[in-house]
């Protein structure tokens, strides 16, 4: 079987792209500058030299960059990702906890930006020529040009500090234990983040299915049975949506790698306890465990979408030899 | 992508003759550089003067004497607002030069040195498609240790990935065409034809290349400051005084953060739109692809 | 069965993400009536407020959760924190009162200090505090050295159950300090995880801690000492911004403020006002550029050939207007501050200047041999120019407004600095060549000796200018090893300025003290925050020292 050869391919593709993603990352991060001694010693300390010598040597600041790799990528092969400097806890718990919250955040964006997207594209190229595919079009290349921080903060300002209707940050309410916090005040504190990242992640399907549906309209078969009389929901129905639904969904999963850079913003703005606000203290605190380890499971699931949508490329078009 | 009417409807031109279209081309290509120009000459002409703490002009909403209001500093925000924007300009400027070379050398590469040298340069660009944007340019920004140097490298390094693709199929096509195989045959050493014809021949679509980074480029330039990596605070770049309405969003204080952000928004629109009408007006057919 | 019980947590947490995103897709679709339900429901939340036997307190004054509980990891290191108890205590007189320890008595040679503990104290499990539990708090942390320096300790013995005899190398005045930090841990349930299940013998324990967003403390039912009225304590662990949202919208009453929102008008709260001793100035390196060091055990250089002359370190005590950076930086929120312990037992007062006066300046510049002959407004000297970077942590809002400040008024006398904010890593790297906005305040004089002794060079970050003063040492010396408080004030006094020399401003100016910043908060109305000490270093405890006689007004 071809396909199932090229998948195998792919798989291999992506195990090494991996390892060098691993390799990059871990060098990368051996030239900055941080300092995780002092990281950890923090800001007020007395500690003599003999002291952060023996501080050193526990955290194998003092093993050359070779030995530090090899130690870090075997025991993260063993699902050990380490102890994370800041939190001095097991990045992977860490990122567990985070990643949850972050899923569902990103993961809802995803839904709602296909959908809304696919939709807003769909409703351009019937309407093509129209003021509703004006507005739409203009919406969308607005939309890529904003910035998706201040995007949100607009929201912020609207509905959480003129209307009041959301809080201003956070992913449960203030002063609860965690086993009464209900699943509606979950929704609450979601709402304006997942708004905001699903705002911004409209416009790029919305412009490609708009430009594929459009070239959908202009094959013979189209004219051929609109010459028929069908309706235009016929027609999407008999001939849009099968054609250009696997496309979009494509896009969307090669946009998985915004997406995350997205919801580092998101997080930042609204205070959202998520992987991606993670990112950013590990990386401005010099911790560099959790970095790596984040660093990792966001380029895997970038990796993931980007095998997905390239699989799916090649079942709709079989003809695509390549990257795409 | 779109065809050329699709482009000019896009810009909300009205669809006339083919001579009509280019004038309002080269119309809405003047209004969007003037508009870049204007904002230029004024963060050269606003003085220096109007950042300087002041303890009784804090926290002005927007009036005639500070268009944009001031900060919890007193300092005058539509001033602020311009030197970031200029900022931002030559960042973007510097960032998207060096990730051209880097585009163009990797594409060139990648169609000339053979297969190996192909897949290898793929697996790159693979590797860096593979890795979240943000994420590394957080970690590039670090080696170098910050600093205005540190942004404009991790933004070359992440931003030529597309760019090389598109490099190394147009020189492949070139490479096939008749004058090059004749140039080959003579002996000419494949040094001299990437030199005298394949740069000439890619050069309209590197050109454009670049154009079309910018608007990207300072995007990211403006989140990765925004998330506190880069610059030092207080420095006027947009994301900066962005991340530090953040801090008095809540106190009400709007103005803070609604105008910087949407001249930030225009002179992206601005940027996109200028790589685009030029797209169409050197290449017409490029358009179609 | 934590382990399993937290994964299980996990696993519900899980299904309600899953279910919450597919609902607000839900509510997204058209589900209007389902938002304004949400509002509704968030307003009866915050309805506590209403109740008139208030026993709970939800409170956003910072991230307190620094050293996560642990002595070892920092906990207590600015003497307050509510789930431990330490053998020593401060009144709010600034005395060193008994806590864990009945009382303390110091030998003649002042090196065997012994404490007879208390009978009655107890640790929030039950399980009675013993010698035995001192005894290994102190010994671990001496091992340990990293958060307390505990190197002139020689021994720590537990005589009986409840006597500890702790016998020094040297005399060391500041100890009594640390005897106020350190909180007691329990040695039957101490190690690597402590953190996550914490045993104290403090009024308050730890209920719940969701890392990065809030602390939920109890009251202690076996605490020995007053019981509070408050029994329940939730501290958000909000950045200020959200901290004041909170309090808007009725949900917390006690945030912190800083300056810039002192004026905001929050209904049923008032703005607290604390002085401090939490002071803020500019270290300037005083030896020329060309050394190497370390700081914190890495090797840095060190030195500035512009801030090692004496005559630019003066003239920025007496030109920059401290007045005026209050103004600008602090909304007027602070006192001026003069040598990082302004009205404490051991200040010099003979230190306070005239200050503001940029003529002066211009003429110790001028006299040094500084002037500006190119007429660029920066002063030179043997051609070189008096320029050089200002650092300041970048997390630091308030370091951030006044180097900005104090470089905007140095210009003014020909001085230029660049102000560069970042990473306190970083920092601690470049610190020791450029100006750093600094900061300090005990309610102890240790600091005087570890930023300005010449003994503590290369020691973590202490003495960051690297400032070398034969007589002050001197002075530092005999200060750290009297026996009597009142000797070692003396020579902390003179330390700072005996006449002719000193560290402070006037003297060598090493680091030039600024201002001191007061505590803000806004709290409800009804709360009765009792008598407060003079706050130390650290808004984010400096409030809960009287805690147990808070109380809630009707």
């Amino acid at each position: 079987m071809i396909v199932m050869k090229s998948i195998v391919v792919r798989l291999i593709r992506v195990v090494t792209l991996l390892f060098g993603l691993s390799v990059l990352t871990f060098s990368l991060i051996h030239l900055s500058p941080l300092d995780p001694v002092n990281a950890y010693i923090g800001g007020d300390s007395s500690a003599s030299p003999e002291q952060i010598e023996k501080f050193k040597e526990y955290w194998g600041v003092d093993k050359s960059p070779v030995e530090q790799y090899l130690f870090w990528a075997g025991a993260m092969l063993e699902g050990n990702f380490g102890i994370s400097k800041l939190y001095r806890s097991p990045v992977i718990d860490i990122i567990q906890s985070r990643f949850l919250t972050s899923l569902a955040l990103m993961g809802t964006a995803w839904i709602l930006s296909g959908v809304f997207g696919y939709l807003l594209g769909m409703t351009a190229a019937m309407n093509r020529g129209k003021k509703i595919d004006k507005i739409i079009k203009w919406y969308s290349y607005t939309l890529v040009s904003t910035p998706i921080f201040w995007m949100g903060l607009i929201l912020l300002i609207v509905f959480a500090v003129w209307l009041k209707w959301f809080p201003v940050g956070l992913a449960v309410p203030a002063g609860m234990l965690e086993s009464e916090v209900r699943f509606i005040d979950r929704i609450h504190h979601f709402v304006l983040p997942a708004l905001t990242l699903s705002i911004l992640g409209v416009a790029n399907v919305a412009m490609h299915t708009r430009e594929k549906m459009i070239d959908i309209l202009n094959t013979e078969y189209v004219t051929f049975a609109m010459a028929r009389g069908e309706s235009r929901w016929q027609i999407f129905k008999n001939h849009g949506f099968r054609n250009s639904i696997i496309p979009a969904i494509s896009l969307q999963f090669a946009y998985f790698g915004e997406l995350f850079g997205g919801s580092m913003l998101a997080e930042q703005v609204f205070a959202y306890p998520g992987l991606g606000s993670t990112l950013t203290t590990a990386g401005l605190k010099g911790d560099l465990p959790l970095m790596v380890g984040i660093i990792l499971i966001s380029s895997l699931f970038v990796f993931a979408g980007n095998l997905i949508a390239d699989m799916l490329n090649r079942i709709v078009d079989p003809r695509t030899k390549g990257v795409v | 992508m779109l065809s050329i009417q699709e482009e000019i409807e896009v810009q909300g031109v009205k669809v006339g003759g083919e001579f009509n279209v280019r004038k309002k081309m080269l119309l809405w290509l003047t209004i969007s550089s003037g508009f870049l120009l204007i904002i230029l000459i004024l963060s050269f002409w606003l003085s220096n003067d109007h950042l300087r703490l002041n303890a009784t002009n804090k926290n002005l909403a927007p009036s005639l004497g500070h268009l944009f209001g001031t900060d919890w500093l007193g300092r005058d925000m539509l001033t602020r607002t311009m030197k970031g924007l200029r900022l931002s300009l030559a960042v973007g400027a510097f960032a998207s030069l060096i990730s051209v070379i880097i585009a163009t050398v990797m594409g060139i590469c990648a169609a000339t040195f053979g297969k190996a040298v192909d897949a290898v340069i793929s697996w790159i660009i693979d590797l860096f498609i593979g890795m979240p944007h943000l994420v590394f340019m957080v970690l590039i920004c670090f080696i170098a240790g910050g600093g205005i140097h540190g942004i404009v490298l991790s933004i070359s390094l992440t931003h030529w990935t597309a760019l090389a693709r598109v490099v190394r199929s147009e020189v492949l096509q070139i490479k096939s065409a008749e004058y090059i195989q004749i140039s080959r045959s003579y002996g000419k050493s494949p040094w001299y034809i990437a030199r005298k014809h394949i740069m000439p021949a890619i050069f309209p679509q590197i050109m454009i290349g670049f154009l079309l980074m910018f608007p990207h480029v300072i995007l990211h330039e403006a989140a990765l400051t925004f998330l506190g990596f880069g610059l030092s605070p207080q420095t006027p770049a947009i994301g900066i005084i962005l991340s530090e309405a953040m801090s008095h969003i809540s106190t009400g204080k709007w103005w803070l953060v609604v105008f910087p952000g949407l001249l930030l928004v225009v002179v992206v629109k601005c940027f996109d739109s200028i790589g685009e009408q030029l797209r169409i007006l050197l290449e017409p057919a490029s358009s179609n692809e | 069965m934590r382990a399993s019980n937290r994964r299980w947590l996990a696993r519900k947490r899980a299904l309600s993400y899953f279910l919450s995103a597919f609902s607000v897709f839900l509510l997204l679709t058209g589900c209007e009536s389902g938002s304004s339900e949400l509002t509704a429901n968030h307003d009866a939340s915050s309805a506590i407020n209403s109740q008139t036997d208030k026993e709970e307190l939800v409170l956003a004054v910072g991230k307190m959760d620094g050293g996560q509980f642990d002595p070892k990891k920092g906990w207590g290191m600015t003497q307050i924190r509510l789930t431990h108890s330490s053998l020593l205590t401060i009144d709010p007189e600034l005395n060193f009162i008994g806590d864990l320890a009945k009382s303390y008595t110091i030998s003649e040679d002042a090196l065997t200090w012994t404490f007879p503990l208390r009978e009655d104290a107890k640790f929030s499990n039950g399980e009675q505090v013993t010698a035995g539990d001192v005894k290994f708090t102190y010994e671990m942390l001496k091992e340990d050295g990293i958060k307390f320096d505990l190197s002139f300790v020689k021994s720590i013995e537990a005589t009986d159950n409840h006597t500890v005899v702790i016998t020094l190398n040297e005399p060391r005045s500041t100890f009594v300090s640390q005897l106020t930090e350190i909180g007691i841990v329990p040695k039957a349930h101490y190690d690597d995880h402590y953190s996550q299940n914490p045993i104290g013998s403090g009024p308050y324990k730890i209920v719940q801690y969701d890392d990065g967003q809030q602390v939920i403390m109890e009251y202690n039912p076996y605490w020995y000492g007053t019981e509070p009225q408050f029994k329940k304590l939730t501290f958000l662990l909000y950045e200020e911004d959200a901290a004041l949202a909170a309090a808007k919208a009725g949900e917390a009453d006690i945030v912190y403020v800083p300056p810039t929102f002192a004026e905001q008008q929050v209904e049923g709260m008032t703005l607290r006002i604390y002085e401090s001793i939490d002071s803020r100035g500019i270290m300037l390196p005083t030896q020329p550029s060309g050394g190497k060091g370390l700081t914190n055990g890495k090797e840095v250089e060190y030195g500035n050939d512009v801030t090692s002359d004496l005559a630019i370190r003066q003239s920025l005590n007496v030109g920059l207007n401290r007045q005026e950076l209050l103004d600008v930086a602090l909304n007027g929120y602070g006192q001026k501050a003069y040598c990082l312990c302004d009205n404490m037992p051991w200040f010099n007062e003979e230190t306070v200047t005239e200050d503001g006066d940029v003529e002066a300046a211009k003429k110790i510049l001028a006299d040094g041999g500084w002037v500006d002959t190119n007429k660029d407004g920066i002063v030179e000297k043997d051609g070189r120019k008096a320029e050089f970077t200002l650092y300041f942590s970048s997390s630091d809002q308030l370091r951030s407004d006044l180097s900005l400040a104090v470089a905007d008024q140095a210009a003014e006398f020909g001085i230029k600095m660049n102000t560069v904010g970042t990473t306190w890593d970083d920092i601690y790297v470049k610190g020791k060549t450029a100006a750093v906005a600094w900061g300090g305040g005990r309610h102890h004089p240790h600091q005087l000796y570890t930023m300005n002794s010449s003994k503590v060079f290369d020691q973590g970050i202490n003495n960051m200018s690297y400032y070398r003063n034969p007589k002050v040492d001197e002075y530092l010396d005999k200060a750290l090893t009297a026996p009597t408080q009142e000797e070692s004030n003396k020579y902390w006094k003179l330390a700072q300025w005996d006449g002719t020399t000193g560290f402070s401003g006037i003297g060598d100016a090493p680091i030039v003290w600024l201002v001191r910043v007061d505590h803000l908060y806004l709290a409800n109305e009804k709360l009765d925050l009792g008598k407060q000490p003079i706050h130390s270093h650290g808004h984010e405890w400096a409030l809960f020292g009287n805690v147990t006689e808070w109380t809630w007004g009707k």
